[in-house]
């Protein structure tokens, strides 16, 4: 049972949210945007967006820079 | 959430939300004058007048400031709603009868000129005391230059003086948001071929600045020091000389505690006039402890990101005070803060290892986390004497002289020695990102991260898999980053706030739309049309010369990016143990290895080799992407596409390293 993250397997559990899973992989930089399968998630609905198993989550760092 | 009902439409708003916020939400249309995205309601024009009825209160309120704090019913298309706001334009047009944009809103509210004001002013674009200006000047970009004057009807915006005041830098944000045309920039001592191009190119950033900064990189609440522990979640910040790349103390040094502290809030700097960004931070008030100026209270230009990581956490230091005494010592005696900062690292852990010791440090006993005595260090390196003499001479020096006094184990000290062409590292840890290393690695002017930051995209994004993807980042962002030194610009506003639609474009890592925006201020400022490639090639051509140079200097070819092996992977078995999993999962998936039935010491050397045959499959893969040879020389087809050739002397230096056709 699991997900992928930037493409990498990651443990899924039933009703794992976006902010969730943020969070308990550490990805503290704002300036990110979530993908699931292809399709954008709002960050104002990380916290609501239940993650189904299988899913393919990306997380893009917006940070080319420093 | 409370209910709120706006021309028989409901929604429901946070407590706070203003009805014309709320009305949009809707698609229900109120007309404005003096309200602005960039700026706080006001309210003066009283234009978007709507009538409410709260149940306990019926009236006519301005929805571009009212809060909605209670439910609420909304009418917009009342007849007193009506009244109202064609009684507000008809004062506005009777006093300033030729204003375009009061005579459209006229038009659209059967709104009359009653021919008789007091202070009838006829001039088109005169000014209607909306104070846009005033507040995108103070709230907006933080210059604080102009002011109302006067009172009541008199009421207008101004400089203090009367007259243009040399703190104005001449941003143009106030003449951007005028509505009337009253405001016009007309100062431009650089004699730029399209200056309103300018203008517009700059104000899509000072937009971005006002409205998306804060929920992106809050680049204007602590500067770059926001990084620190953003970094230490990822695993980025170094700590203790580069072992490793968080630590649990890293929270007071962090961009909050410098915020709540230390920082002064709200003043824009003075690191580039006109920048709306306003990263740079200071701290007023600081009394320093050590020093020729103990116990004195100064200013302190920072901490900045790279400081507070080196002076701290590279140096196990998690007291933020000795964090800002070293920033201003280092800044009042003219010393990098990185170069100091990876030198003491390195110190440190000579000492711990037991290279040097009090006798040898002149009595410093210079463990990691010893705050006072690497500040003692920096006043020595100062005064030109003692310990701190060889200190301020650089890694590079100090490898030699700790092998030939100390007698050191070079190897060790190539390993753990964090510089690149003689230039110390920067304050990230980069064993986990490629990319990142040979950012450092091939960067021209040293183990510098201003050429290329790809840990994101390809440590955590996983956005860079081959050798080949590496590259190409390797090869655009050193040379698109090359551009903004050429054109003396900082890259901050490039990709530190970025358009909300950013992350839909193919390429979002270049920030597609910012790029175009620098083509229109170099069309702007030259009167040249460019493309984005046309951006590239103008740095390709100086990267390239610079190279060259760099041969011709001894400091050019594959040798000379050579990396300290800290730099790609664990040195000591401390290390490897520190992220074990990490480093076993490693020689399992890509090298096939049983860990459980390697020892400590096979790992951590099968481990290195595995990873320093990838640097070097890096370095093949970014030279043959610029057009170099093998050992890192621009062969001369690159140098003819550049058209370097012609510059005196390349020829004949690229023969002299066995360069020919």
């Amino acid at each position: 049972m699991s997900i992928t993250v930037n493409g990498d397997p990651y443990p899924w559990r039933e009703g794992l949210t976006v902010l969730q899973l943020l969070e308990e992989k550490k990805y503290s930089f704002p300036l990110k945007t979530v993908f699931i399968n292809g399709e954008r998630i709002p960050n104002s609905t990380h916290a609501t967006h239940v993650i189904q198993e299988g899913d393919q989550v990306q997380v893009i760092h917006m940070m080319s820079g420093g | 959430m409370i209910s709120v009902t706006i021309e028989g439409k409901t929604i429901q708003v946070e407590p706070g939300t203003t009805i014309l916020s709320a009305a949009r939400k809707l698609g229900v249309s109120i007309p404005t004058l003096c309200n602005h995205e960039l700026v706080k309601p006001y309210g003066i024009c009283r234009v978007c007048s709507v009538e409410i009825d709260d149940g306990e209160r019926k009236g006519i309120v301005n929805a571009c400031k009212h809060a909605i704090k209670k439910p609420l019913e909304v009418l917009v298309s009342s007849e007193p709603a009506k009244q109202a706001r064609k009684k507000a334009v008809e004062e506005l047009l009777t006093r300033f009868p030729n204003v375009k944009i009061l005579q459209g809103l006229a038009k659209m509210m059967g709104a009359d000129d009653h021919k008789e004001h007091p202070q009838r002013d006829e001039n088109p674009n005169a000014c209607i005391r909306c104070g846009r200006c005033v507040r995108i000047c103070n709230e907006g970009v933080w210059h604080n230059v102009l002011i109302y004057e006067g009172k009541g009807k008199d009421r207008k915006p101004a400089m203090p003086t009367g007259k243009v005041i040399p703190e104005c830098t001449g941003c143009g944000a106030c003449a951007a948001v005028c509505p009337t045309g009253a405001i016009v920039m007309n100062n431009d001592p650089n004699n730029p071929a399209d200056p309103q191009r300018i203008r517009r190119a700059g104000m899509v950033i000072t937009r971005e600045m006002i409205l998306l900064d804060k929920k992106q990189n809050r680049m204007r609440e602590a500067g770059t020091a926001n990084l620190v522990g953003i970094m230490n979640d990822y695993d980025l910040l170094p700590v203790n000389n580069y072992k490793f790349g968080s630590h649990p103390e890293t929270a007071k040094i962090s961009a909050k505690v410098l915020k709540e502290k230390y920082f002064t809030q709200g003043v824009f700097d003075a690191c580039h006039l006109g920048c709306d960004m306003n990263c740079c931070k200071v701290a007023d008030n600081f009394v320093l402890k050590s020093g020729p100026q103990k116990g004195q209270s100064v200013l302190v230009d920072g901490p900045e990101y790279e400081t507070a990581a080196g002076c701290g956490s590279n140096m196990g230091i998690f007291d933020p005070h000795w964090v800002l005494e070293m920033n201003y010592y280092c800044d009042t005696y003219g010393i990098d803060t990185i170069s100091f900062a990876t030198s003491m690292a390195f110190v440190m852990e000579c000492f711990e290892a037991g290279i040097l010791n009090t006798d040898r440090t002149g009595g410093l006993d210079l463990k990691f986390g010893a705050a006072q005595e690497a500040l003692e260090v920096l006043h020595q390196m100062a005064r030109g004497e003692g310990f701190g003499l060889i200190v301020g001479q650089g890694i590079r020096k100090m490898k030699t002289i700790f092998t030939e006094r100390f007698h050191a184990n070079p190897a060790f000290l190539q390993d753990i020695g964090m510089e690149a062409k003689g230039l110390e590292y920067s304050e990230y840890m980069t064993k986990e990102s490629l990319a990142q290393q040979g950012g450092y690695g091939i960067a021209l002017k040293g183990a510098q991260h201003d050429e290329a930051w790809l840990i994101f995209m390809d440590m955590v994004n996983k956005q860079l898999p081959s050798f080949e993807d590496k590259a190409e980042a390797l090869h655009y962002f050193p040379m698109w980053r090359t551009w903004f030194g050429l054109n003396g610009l900082c890259k901050l506003p490039w990709n530190d706030v970025e358009p909300e639609d950013n992350a839909l474009e193919n390429e979002p890592h270049k920030v597609p739309k910012h790029v175009k925006g620098y083509c229109e201020f170099f069309a702007g400022m030259t009167g040249k049309e460019v493309t984005p490639q046309d951006l590239i090639l103008m740095s390709e051509r100086v990267y390239n010369f610079q190279r060259l140079f760099n041969l011709k200097m001894g400091f050019g070819t594959r040798q000379h990016d050579i990396i300290p092996y800290r730099s790609a992977g664990p040195v000591t078995e401390e290390e490897y143990l520190s992220r074990q999993e990490r480093y076993d999962n490693q020689l399992k998936e890509e090298l096939g290895l049983d860990p459980d039935q390697m020892s400590l010491q096979e790992k951590v050397k099968r481990t290195r080799m595995h990873r320093t045959e990838r640097y070097e499959k890096l370095l093949d893969a970014v030279y043959l992407r610029r057009g170099w040879t093998k050992d890192g020389i621009p062969t001369l087809k690159t140098v003819r596409r550049l058209e370097i050739d012609k510059v005196p002397g390349v020829i004949e230096l690229l023969e002299s390293h066995g360069i020919k056709e």
